[in-house]
């Protein structure tokens, strides 16, 4: 397999789903060791391109591909992936999931670093408390584990921050800056504007199953004459004309 | 290969943690020793009150008869049996050896017998109901004496003392067959009925909900992601077969264990005991289990096309129904006849489970009809576990029944 820059490669993606077309035509690209920031209106179809990528959805046409390949679960590249909608097994036991996804990751010493992990974050005590029984907050810790557990290659957080405390919000913001600084590639949905400026290097904003912004966070900026990103996405997402990148 | 086994193994590993596993497990042969204790004590009371009873066969009784009615009853041989029963021609004889205590009871039966049914009754324990126990063996002793006092045939067919001798041939080959053959013959099917109707009653609804757990808790996207669909899929069939198989042998083993005590102390009539035919044994386990994974199976499938338990019950509520059609239309099948609906009902995948036991339990399968339905049983559950392998990819992160429900007709003109 030739190793290129690009860790991920979308080439004229298209997809249609319940006779709706969701995505018309999508290219881009995301460099190895970036953090790429895919933003959007709600509805524009962020999360059906990431699934689309990760095989969860198949495309009616053009090519997605993780690695220079389609992804597979079986791919060599370690995927850490936080979807939109998430959730855990709800009455089994913390430290029982976190094993289980670790296991299907391959991890051999998947309860050990589960118990590491939960020590990390204050929640070492209730390794053994099913996960119902816990607070909103310390699922998402949870959850942000699963994600992490595997040392990823390529994370893909999906509206990572939403619902988090401001607590929670800096620890998993400290995670991905860790986990950048190690060389993880990682893509980020949100919708928090300062997220974007303080993180990425490249972003992509879609509108109408299109690109209509696509490049370097300075280089949109100066297209949109210094303005900051919640500006710009007002200015496109408010119905403004805007031209494509 | 590793994925499947480790889906296994937190599959049935999370089920057996669960009390209501337990529960449910336990509850069934708990329920049923419960039954049988209850029928055996009953039938122990019964006994006592009609036979001889247990409370006095330590007891030496003595009879002394003089009204010639006991004629026919062999005291020397007979009473061989009853060891402790011997005869007396003089009462004052008796009488002081009951005194003496070399005998407990002493029945005396009146010259005047025939015309006033009256038999006096002498212990010489002080207990205020003694009498009312003692009149069981003398009542049996009469009972017996009676049959062979009566001679004519009229008599005994009228009181349906007849003997009967039952020859039963081989539908297949004409060869004779007793009663603990056509037993041996009937066992593995019938409880292969059971065991089937216990599994689909006991884990039914875990089966449909099987599936939609990862849908209702959102957990579809992480696990596409960590695995391949069909070790997924195949996962959770086979470690709802092997807690099923669990529950099963949790159920088999007290019955077993009643099965073999009642024989031993002789409450399970000699007659009743079966040797098990091996083969007989392996077939119908081998039906047992295509049907099994066939349940389970189609539960599954069911559970990639709907959103949530609810809907998944009603869905399997509705193929439960279909599965136990057979039942339904039990006369079909009883009267021996292969008729085109019994052929129709033992190859329709659905229904062909309980159609080919209930053939067998009523001898009218041959064994390589039974072949073929288990062939097909099979079949149909790898092609059904294939197509809920390709809806749970593509519908596993949409929660619309009636979308996912259009996309499979989508997906099957995909493969096409």
């Amino acid at each position: 397999m030739p190793v290129t820059d690009n860790i991920v490669e979308v080439d004229h993606f298209r997809i249609k789903i319940g006779g709706k077309t969701i995505i018309k035509d999508l290219s881009f690209s995301v460099k190895r060791g970036e953090i790429f920031g895919l933003l959007g209106s709600n509805g524009c179809g962020k999360t059906t391109t990431i699934r689309a990528l990760l095989g969860i959805y198949e495309a009616t046409s053009g090519e997605l591909k993780i690695n220079g390949e389609k992804f597979s679960p079986d791919s060599s590249v370690k995927i850490g992936y936080l979807p939109e909608e998430r959730g855990l097994y709800k009455k089994e036991s913390v430290i029982d999931v976190m094993a289980h996804f670790g296991k299907l990751r391959g991890m051999r010493r998947a309860k050990a670093w589960s118990l590491r992990y939960l020590n990390q974050v204050g929640l070492r005590e209730y390794a053994k408390t099913r996960i119902d029984k816990l607070s909103q907050g310390q699922q998402q810790k949870i959850q942000l584990g699963i994600t992490i557990m595997n040392q990823p290659d390529l994370l893909i957080l999906d509206e990572p921050t939403k619902g988090f405390d401001p607590v929670n919000r800096k620890l998993l913001m400290d995670i991905i800056d860790d986990l950048h600084r190690r060389g993880c590639t990682i893509i980020l949905i949100t919708h928090y504007m300062d997220e974007v400026e303080k993180l990425c290097d490249n972003i992509l904003l879609l509108k109408n199953g299109t690109a209509c912004a696509y490049g370097k966070v300075m280089d949109i900026r100066k297209r949109f004459r210094y303005k900051n990103l919640d500006q710009i996405f007002i200015d496109i997402y408010g119905n403004k004309e805007t031209t494509r990148a | 290969m590793r994925n499947l086994l480790n889906v296994i193994r937190f599959e049935v590993v999370r089920s057996l943690k669960k009390p209501s596993f337990w529960l449910a497990a336990l509850l069934v042969p708990v329920l049923f020793t419960a039954y049988i204790f209850i029928c055996a004590m009953v039938g122990y009371n019964t006994g006592n009150s009609i036979e001889s009873g247990s409370a006095v066969a330590d007891l030496k009784l003595a009879v002394v008869d003089k009204s010639d009615y006991l004629k026919y009853f062999n005291f020397t041989n007979e009473a061989d049996e009853e060891q402790s029963l011997q005869q007396y021609e003089e009462f004052d004889d008796a009488l002081r050896d009951l005194k003496n205590r070399k005998i407990d009871v002493l029945y005396y039966i009146p010259s005047d017998f025939i015309e006033n049914q009256n038999v006096e009754i002498y212990s010489k324990i002080e207990q205020n109901s003694i009498t009312d126990d003692y009149k069981a063996p003398i009542a049996a002793l009469l009972n017996q004496s009676a049959k062979k006092n009566v001679k004519t045939i009229d008599a005994k067919i009228l009181s349906s003392e007849l003997n009967y001798t039952t020859t039963t041939f081989d539908a297949t080959d004409d060869h004779v067959i007793d009663f603990k053959e056509q037993l041996t013959k009937l066992v593995a099917p019938a409880a292969a009925i059971i065991l089937f109707y216990i599994l689909m009653a006991v884990l039914g609804n875990r089966l449909s909900v099987a599936m939609t757990e990862e849908k209702e808790n959102r957990i579809s996207e992480l696990l596409l992601v960590s695995l391949k669909p069909i070790h997924l899929i195949t996962g959770k069939i086979i470690s709802l077969m092997i807690i099923g198989i669990i529950q099963l042998t949790i159920l088999l083993i007290p019955v077993a264990a009643i099965y073999y005590l009642g024989l031993q102390r002789g409450i399970i009539p000699a007659e009743f005991a079966i040797s098990l035919d091996i083969q007989s044994v392996l077939t119908y386990l081998a039906l047992l289990i295509a049907s099994y994974f066939l349940f389970t199976a189609i539960n599954v499938l069911i559970g990639t096309l709907v959103s949530t338990a609810k809907e998944a019950s009603s869905f399997a509520g509705f193929i439960v129904i279909i599965m136990i059609i057979p039942f339904m239309l039990l006369n079909v099948f009883t009267d021996g006849d292969n008729t085109t609906l019994v052929y129709i009902l033992s190859y329709f995948p659905l229904s062909a489970p309980l159609s080919l036991m209930l053939r067998a339990v009523f001898n009218n399968l041959p064994d390589w009809e039974l072949l073929i339905g288990i062939s097909d049983i099979i079949l149909t559950s790898f092609i059904i576990t294939h197509i809920a392998t390709r809806v749970f990819r593509r519908n596993a992160v949409d929660f619309s029944l009636k979308n996912n429900l259009k996309r499979f007709g989508k997906t099957r003109k995909d493969w096409s």
